[in-house]
């Protein structure tokens, strides 16, 4: 079975926890809290064999959630299992906030200025600073652009298309540079 | 430990000096600089630092609430791009 629709990763499975079958997950979403009330999930493993389970408890453990699987009552079965990813279908993912979007949604979208400008595809997100950072393009013609209001003017997901005004000195060669 | 309050916040001269100069002329252009030891000095709000991470220079827009912090604290060195190819549950906002 393939599954198809259940294709969007919220964890991976990174061990077997205990002997009563449940299995240690590493969270992969920004939303920890969907974990309580998930009911089914899909196990996909790295050659994209999948398998439905219905989820008979959860529970979190330093950072990490125990997940207890309906068919999965030994530490065999559950060793079984380890290094699948745990997924659930698109639709239902979290529905975000205004001016929030997920990064695989934004990732291959064409980044040009009001003026037409085409700049490049946006190819990564960078997380963790004081805001998030867009990469547009690849190597040594990457540009990143700092997610904030006063350069991201306007974001269509279903035409793959940003439109930003770049502050001076944001695009390659342009900056004050202070050695 | 901290540095000595007698000394004041850390900032490099010339860094401060070309934003001053900016602030004087109301320019807005982003300025690139190695320095990530650097105090964030209320002059610095509303501009954008090109902060280096090592390899490349990170653009961070600076508000009020990042006054008193390095510049380095908002260019991480270290990345984790995630695993390629997964639709991953991870979202980016806009501020």
């Amino acid at each position: 079975m393939t599954h198809q629709d259940w294709n969007w990763t919220i964890g991976e499975v990174v061990a077997p926890f205990g002997r009563s079958g449940e299995v240690k997950v590493r969270m992969e979403t920004d939303f920890p809290e969907r974990f309580w009330h998930l009911s089914q999930v899909c196990l996909r493993g790295a050659s994209g064999e999948a398998r439905l389970f219905r989820v008979e408890g959860v529970r979190l453990h330093k950072g990490q959630a125990l997940l207890k699987l309906e068919g999965v009552d030994s530490i065999s079965d559950a060793e079984a299992l380890r290094q699948m990813r745990v997924q659930i279908r698109r639709q239902d993912a979290i529905a975000l906030e205004e001016n929030e979007f997920y990064i695989h949604d934004l990732i291959g979208c064409a980044v040009e200025t009001p003026e037409g400008t085409q700049l490049g595809l946006l190819t990564g997100v960078l997380r963790g600073g004081a805001h998030d950072v867009y990469v547009i393009g690849e190597g040594r013609d990457e540009i990143l652009l700092p997610a904030i209001r006063e350069v991201v003017r306007h974001v269509d997901i279903t035409a793959k298309r940003i439109v930003v005004t770049p502050t001076p000195g944001l695009l390659p060669g342009e900056a004050e540079v202070i050695l | 430990m901290g540095r000595s309050l007698k000394k004041g916040p850390y900032a490099d001269p010339k860094l401060l000096a070309k934003v001053r100069e900016m602030n004087a002329r109301n320019e807005k252009k982003a300025i690139k600089t190695w320095s990530r030891r650097s105090t964030i000095f209320p002059d610095f709000i509303g501009h954008t630092f090109l902060v280096h991470d090592g390899r490349k220079h990170i653009p961070v827009f600076v508000t009020e609430n990042m006054v008193g912090h390095k510049l380095g604290e908002f260019a991480h060195t270290r990345l984790f791009r995630g695993h390629a190819g997964q639709q991953v549950e991870r979202r980016s906002g806009i501020k």
